[in-house]
């Protein structure tokens, strides 16, 4: 039963994140510090797991996943009534007579610097739900119920089309040159996000009209996944305009935005500076894999990436340990946090493991490629390591 | 009538035969052709199983296929238009006959590679 009960465990940061909003001022920043918290931690100190358990029971793992809706759903909730002036569906009064807490005065204690906290709280938790429960649902490519849902918990952080570029695009073209979302050697975190979110806005939006000039269909109308993505992120915030006006829509808009990059951090360190010959296949070494206990119940097992992308029609419950695989440094949201603040530490931090790939993963082709990406990196560790060999 | 109508036909296997290569196998209700295929041992070029990659791709010569995922993404208009489906994403309705083509590209996977790398991973039990 535990088994199954420990993937709920997401939830908790999901309600730390809404009640750190509901309670107001500096309770604001309770979420990310609670999942920052807890998860470097609680991986650094409960350490790693490789076990493999079988599951039988699919529909309970399936409602884990979509419970994500109904639960990001009430936080976005909790989001537009603190923006709001109003009582929004009477919330603040349910709230004072049933739990006792005044929910207009926390929110007039409440100022910018408290909503930053709150935005940044509300980020992290949109990419740690939305967008990782998004991207396990969209890869079931034969389910239209979960395509559907998925591209509305990724449509949070304006990025919907993440259904087509991902499956279709980062995939297919992993650990190549053509891949937005594989971070070269040396290249640099802020460099990388810039160029990986334009790179996937413009690959998924190229894939789409080629697949209706395939089918003989305008580019510009209703059949437009990549159209109708960007309609859906609209409706979110055309609701949060609705229901908490202009200061509903700037809370909403840059949380999404913020998810956003989340995303990219993780993009940044799973596949950084591995290189891969686009004619042969995706192995499991083209992938940082994480086997940190934490990080795996939290976020489905995404940090097992090296099976992921070596058989991406498992499921998360099937995804192997992989415990020869090349091994990421720390946990998902150590490293996280480690490419926000400090990007040219954890690039150098990278470059042993990096070398090391070289040495005990790459084959041969792979291993002129490598010569490539460590000339054109400057990172003299990198360059002086070409030299030395 | 209307049982007929209405009532659960029996599922029932298709047979798939491949050329060039003589290959007979039957498909599972439910089953792809590419697991029918690895299921019997069967060397069937592939990589993603996600219909992404196209590497499992063969040719229609008779017959219909499901295809689970839009294959209009990864296929050309060219492929499209010679029914080229993809395995991992296709099951038969009723028996089908294909061509699969072997390319060097897609025959070179192994021969490139040092023991280093964890060996392919089996398929999922279902």
């Amino acid at each position: 039963m535990t088994k199954y009960l420990r993937f709920l465990g997401v939830y908790a940061f999901v309600l730390a994140t809404a009640a750190g909003i509901a309670l107001g001022g500096a309770w604001m920043w309770l979420g990310i510090a609670v999942i920052y918290g807890v998860m470097i931690v609680g991986d650094e100190m409960i350490g790693d797991d490789y076990s493999e358990p079988v599951y039988a029971h699919r529909r309970v793992l399936d409602a884990l996943l979509y419970l994500a809706v109904p639960v990001l759903g009430f936080l976005c909730f909790v989001m537009a009534w603190m923006a709001g002036t109003g009582d929004l569906l009477g919330f603040g009064a349910w709230v004072q007579a049933n739990l006792g807490h005044d929910l207009f005065a926390a929110r007039a204690a409440t100022g910018p610097l408290h909503w930053l906290g709150g935005i940044l709280s509300a980020a992290l938790t949109f990419a740690a739900v939305g967008t990782n429960i998004g991207h396990e649902l969209t890869h079931r490519t034969t389910d239209r119920g979960a395509i559907f849902a998925g591209r509305w918990l990724l449509a949070l952080t304006f990025d919907a089309e993440f259904a087509i570029e991902h499956v279709y695009g980062h995939h297919r073209r992993l650990a190549t040159a053509a891949d937005p979302a594989t971070a070269r050697r040396g290249e640099h975190f802020y460099r990388f996000l810039v160029r990986s979110i334009f790179g996937q806005t413009r690959s998924a939006f190229h894939l789409e009209r080629e697949r209706l000039e395939k089918l003989g269909r305008p580019a510009w109308g209703p059949h437009n996944r990549y159209l109708r993505g960007w309609l859906m992120s609209a409706a979110i915030v055309a609701a949060f305009g609705a229901t908490a006006g202009a200061a509903g829509v700037v809370v909403f808009v840059l949380a999404g935005l913020a998810g956003r990059t989340v995303l990219e951090a993780v993009n940044y360190f799973e596949h950084y500076g591995l290189v891969r010959d686009p004619d042969a296949p995706v192995e499991p070494r083209h992938s940082w894999n994480s086997n940190k206990a934490l990080s795996n119940v939290v976020l489905f097992n995404l940090a097992r990436h090296s099976h992921h992308h070596a058989e991406g029609d498992a499921q998360f419950w099937q995804l192997r340990s992989y415990r020869d695989a090349p091994t990421l440094p720390y946990g998902y949201l150590t490293c996280m946090l480690l490419v926000y603040v400090v990007p040219g530490w954890y690039r150098d931090r990278m470059t042993p493991l990096v070398l090391d790939w070289d040495r005990r993963y790459a084959n041969a082709t792979e291993r002129r490629l490598a010569d490539v990406a460590n000339r054109a990196s400057g990172v003299p560790a990198l360059q002086l390591a070409e030299q030395g060999r | 009538m209307l049982g007929r109508l209405f009532g659960r036909r029996e599922p029932r296997a298709a047979t798939v035969q491949v050329e060039p290569f003589g290959w007979e196998f039957q498909v599972e209700p439910g089953q792809t052709i590419l697991q029918a295929a690895l299921a019997r041992g069967l060397p069937w070029p592939s990589r993603c199983r996600i219909g992404s990659c196209t590497t499992c791709r063969c040719r229609l010569l008779d017959g219909d296929v499901r295809a689970l995922t839009d294959t209009s993404y990864v296929l050309s208009r060219e492929q499209l238009a010679e029914r080229v489906i993809l395995a991992c994403q296709s099951q038969p309705r009723g028996s089908i006959r294909v061509h699969l083509e072997r390319t060097k590209a897609r025959l070179r996977r192994d021969a490139d590679d040092p023991g280093a790398a964890p060996a392919e991973p089996a398929l999922p039990a279902a």
